[in-house]
């Protein structure tokens, strides 16, 4: 899986971009160029999956996938999927793990859910039994500190609901292969039954690191999917953030730049008065223009110039800018051709 | 409360073991104490419990930041909360809850930088201190095995609190190092509590290998031989991993896994968890492991790789048989293993060609300030060797604290002496290794041989000395792990992780 996810993102971004771009993404870097990619390349899916990968792995499987004639160098950094490799992305649908990411959505949310139901299992296990004294699987103190408040609710009928989260739980998994339920289920640390780590995982399942991170994050995301979808889950309360910290939010320079337009300031102005250069500002444009489908465009880039950058787009197949540029002589600025590229993001989306 | 009252209330022990008792009275009665006692024998109790007892806070200083944690997480566990722990790792979050409750807090862990930090001095100043524990003493020795030299300003700061009860805690203490130590320490007066650190019931076994291959075959034996609790130290990553697969692979009735500093922390834990517990039974480890990990049946430490030095093999052998029952220490010495720790002990200090350098860059500076933290990352130099370089130079005031340089103590002999110093410390380091290396090729008692530097008596062994006396592994009869191979599908599982109460019957 982990294999066909890189190479799908290879192919996604089809040489626009350095190989760094979908290894960025897959760690989850916070920059804005990052979070633009995966949505231009509609690799949201992927966003933040996998955020210790280690870098000389990913190198490693770029060069297995030239060994292979997968894919094909054409510039320093930079290469195109073959046919070999398409045929190998369609001879092997998207495998169901895929499926069951939603990385962009959930990455801030999916961490804190994960630490607190581990942390309930391990606690409420424990305390069934009359043990009290036992390692905490999480330290974060806000972790500990949510599961403390969950647990005066429910001190005096814990084995109800350790009953109903076995039944919540069991639900859940049954539809999915026996495999991945097993995943789920070993991970668990409850009393006398300590969680199988990574690596035991993939030695017993035969499968990469990779592949049971992504399965394991996977049905999480799917979990919090259904959670969120009901209005009465059992674990609704866990999927709810202190600090609503939404993750389409903007990064908070941009959300200072985006208030300032709104008091009618220009690029320029803005730039002198929050004493950064007037390429930040930019950068800041085009992340609120990905925030907002209705961000007008129109005092940045002329209905003209919209149009000769569209063209270009068609004509030389390409998203990237520089390229773009060239194609039209350097008549058109940088920050208008990302505008573009922004609104087509959202044009796509819908 | 007595003390004993403590023990059992608090910490679930019934008796105390040899020599705690003793280094909590002396505390108790206002005498400063410096004691040693063997891995394993609860070291910790010896100051955790007067510091329970008393009015004041007790100060311990530690630079083992995994053990800081574990120790913390124990005694929480127990219900003992105030205490906390503040290192260079917390972050500001966490700092700011520490101090917020600092004035109720009765057990302080802190690293060796954090408490010659002026606001920290101050904190400390505004409480009454009941004891300061010095862990892992002999890192104030230049002739310890471990030296830090951040423990050698640990002393006037002792000073500025008042001179408060000291107590001195390490495993392993030779005679140069005890005596470094007092001359450190001059204006104390110690009472000595010196236990012997040699264990009755483990035999020691060393086997000369040809090869790599054939080490990797005679591992298989033993792990095929005793199914046993087991550890097996590497110095090696990648072959602590070779070898956890390797042996999976041939062995798959029993539960093995690897374990050092690279793998998150959340598996590290599970993995110590597991081994403590039972589900796993062999564990291929760096020398990462084995902090905080109290496991009274052991059975049988094999060490793939040497250690670079007589204490850590001691420690590392230490944890075996801790419930008093016969257990092995097996170590496998190939034809080039001599390499890999002299690899380890150049990475350790700086090369001379990197004082050299520094020296040039500060003599040439314009500017009046230098960051040094730039400068080592600008050469890559590791995290050991900036600190070592850092504290030279604060040491000598060529920079202070705040990377003002002092242009006049950029002298060239300054320098020089520095060189040679890390060149008497390389000696130092070599010399330790040919202590080890001599240890495990001696035709003589590997018992006498590794102990005696450390006491004057080493007492005879329980079940069988060592190879060089006529011991075998084919004397070695321990208790046989059980085997369970119950196959459950994963409803059931599910089953018997969240519903304990309802499958006890």
């Amino acid at each position: 899986m982990f294999e066909w996810l890189c190479l799908h993102g290879l192919n996604q971004i089809n040489g626009d971009r350095t190989l760094s771009a979908f290894y960025h993404i897959m760690t989850g870097k916070r920059s804005i160029q990052t979070i633009q990619d995966t949505r231009l390349y509609q690799l949201e899916k992927y966003y933040h999956v996998l955020p210790a990968l280690d870098r000389h792995k990913y190198d490693e499987l770029i060069l297995s996938f030239e060994s292979k004639n997968w894919i094909k160098k054409i510039a320093d950094q930079k290469v195109i999927v073959t046919e070999k490799g398409r045929a190998f992305l369609t001879n092997n649908p998207v495998s169901a793990v895929n499926h069951l990411l939603e990385g962009l959505e959930y990455y801030l949310v999916a961490p804190i859910f994960i630490a607190r139901f581990e942390l309930a299992v391990q606690t409420y296990t424990h305390l069934s039994m009359n043990q009290h004294a036992f390692d905490p699987i999480q330290q974060a103190t806000d972790v500990q500190q949510f599961i403390k408040q969950h647990y005066h609710l429910h001190r005096s009928n814990l084995n109800d609901w350790l009953t109903q989260l076995y039944q919540r739980i069991h639900k859940y998994l049954l539809p999915f292969q026996a495999c991945y339920a097993e995943i789920f289920v070993e991970r668990l640390t409850a009393y006398q039954s300590s969680g199988q780590s990574i690596q035991q995982l993939t030695a017993k399942h035969q499968l990469s690191n990779e592949d049971v991170e992504l399965i394991l994050l996977g049905l999480y995301h799917q979990l919090i999917k259904q959670i969120e979808q009901s209005s009465d889950d059992l674990l609704g309360s866990f999927v709810l953030l202190n600090h609503q910290e939404d993750g389409l939010k903007l990064t908070r320079t941009a959300a200072i730049t985006s208030r300032y337009l709104a008091r009618g300031f220009d690029i320029e102005a803005i730039a002198t008065h929050r004493n950064l250069k007037q390429s930040t500002i930019e950068d800041h444009l085009v992340e609120i223009c990905y925030h907002r489908s209705q961000f007008d465009i129109r005092p940045y880039v002329t209905e003209a110039a919209e149009e000769l950058i569209l063209a270009a787009i068609d004509e030389r197949h390409t998203y990237k800018v520089a390229t773009i540029k060239q194609a039209l002589n350097d008549t058109v600025s940088y920050l208008a051709i990302r505008l573009v590229l922004a609104k087509i993001y959202h044009r796509k989306k819908h | 409360m007595t003390a004993i009252e403590v023990l059992s209330r608090i910490f679930d022990y019934e008796t105390f073991r040899p020599g705690q008792l003793e280094v909590i009275e002396s505390l108790q009665a206002g005498d400063d104490v410096i004691a040693t006692l063997p891995t394993g024998a609860g070291k910790s109790l010896c100051y955790q419990i007067p510091a329970l007892m008393s009015e004041g806070l007790t100060v311990v200083i530690t630079p083992l930041l995994s053990l800081m944690e574990d120790q913390v997480n124990n005694l929480k566990k127990r219900g003992v909360k105030r205490v906390a722990a503040i290192n260079s790792f917390n972050t500001r979050d966490e700092r700011q809850k520490i101090i917020a409750s600092f004035s109720t807090l009765k057990l302080l862990y802190l690293s060796p930088e954090i408490i010659q930090e002026s606001w920290m001095i101050d904190h400390l100043k505004s409480r009454t201190i009941a004891y300061v524990v010095v862990d892992e003493a002999h890192c104030v020795s230049q002739w310890g095995h471990e030296f830090r030299p951040d423990y050698l300003k640990i002393s006037p700061v002792v000073h500025r609190l008042g001179q408060p009860t000291l107590l001195l805690l390490t495993a392993t203490l030779t005679p140069d190092v005890k005596q470094d130590i007092l001359k450190h320490f001059a204006n104390f007066s110690f009472i000595e509590h010196i236990y012997p650190i040699d264990r009755e019931n483990i035999s020691f076994v060393v086997e000369k290998m040809a090869s790599r291959q054939a080490k990797d075959q005679q591992l298989l034996q033993w792990a095929t031989d005793f199914f046993v609790p087991s550890l097996v130290y590497f110095s090696s990553k990648k072959e602590a991993e070779r070898l956890s697969h390797w042996l999976s692979a041939h062995l798959p009735h029993r539960n093995i896994a690897y374990y050092h500093s690279e793998l998150d922390k959340k598996d590290r834990l599970l993995i110590q968890t597991q081994f403590i517990a039972g589900d796993l039974d062999l564990v291929c480890a760096t020398s990462a492991f084995g902090m905080g990990v109290d496991k009274p049946d052991i059975r049988l430490i094999i060490h793939y790789h040497m250690p670079t030095q007589l204490e850590s093999f001691i420690q590392e052998v230490g944890r075996a048989g801790r419930d008093g029952k016969h257990s092995v220490s097996a170590t496998l010495l190939g034809p080039h293993d001599f390499q890999i720790p002299e690899h380890l002990i150049e990475n350790e200090l700086p090369d001379e060609s990197v004082i050299d350098k520094l020296y040039q860059t500060l003599f040439s500076s314009e500017s009046t300030s230098f960051d040094l933290m730039e400068w080592a990352n600008a050469l890559g130099l590791n995290e050991v060797n900036y600190r070592f370089i850092k504290n030279y130079l604060e040491n000598k005031q060529i920079i202070n604290d705040n990377k003002d340089i002092n242009k006049t103590r950029i002298q060239p002999q300054l320098f020089t002496e520095w060189k040679i110093q890390i060149r008497k410390r390389q000696r130092f380091k070599r010399q330790k290794l040919m202590d080890i290396y001599q240890f495990l090729t001696t035709e003589d008692c590997l018992r006498q041989a590794l102990y005696q530097p450390f006491q004057t008596v080493v007492r005879p062994s329980k079940w069988g000395c060592c190879s060089s006396c006529g011991f075998q592994l084919t004397d070695f009869t321990p208790t046989i792990l059980e085997q369970s191979n119950l196959q459950l599908t994963w409803e059931e599982k599910l089953k018997q992780k969240l519903l304990p109460h309802r499958m006890t019957n």
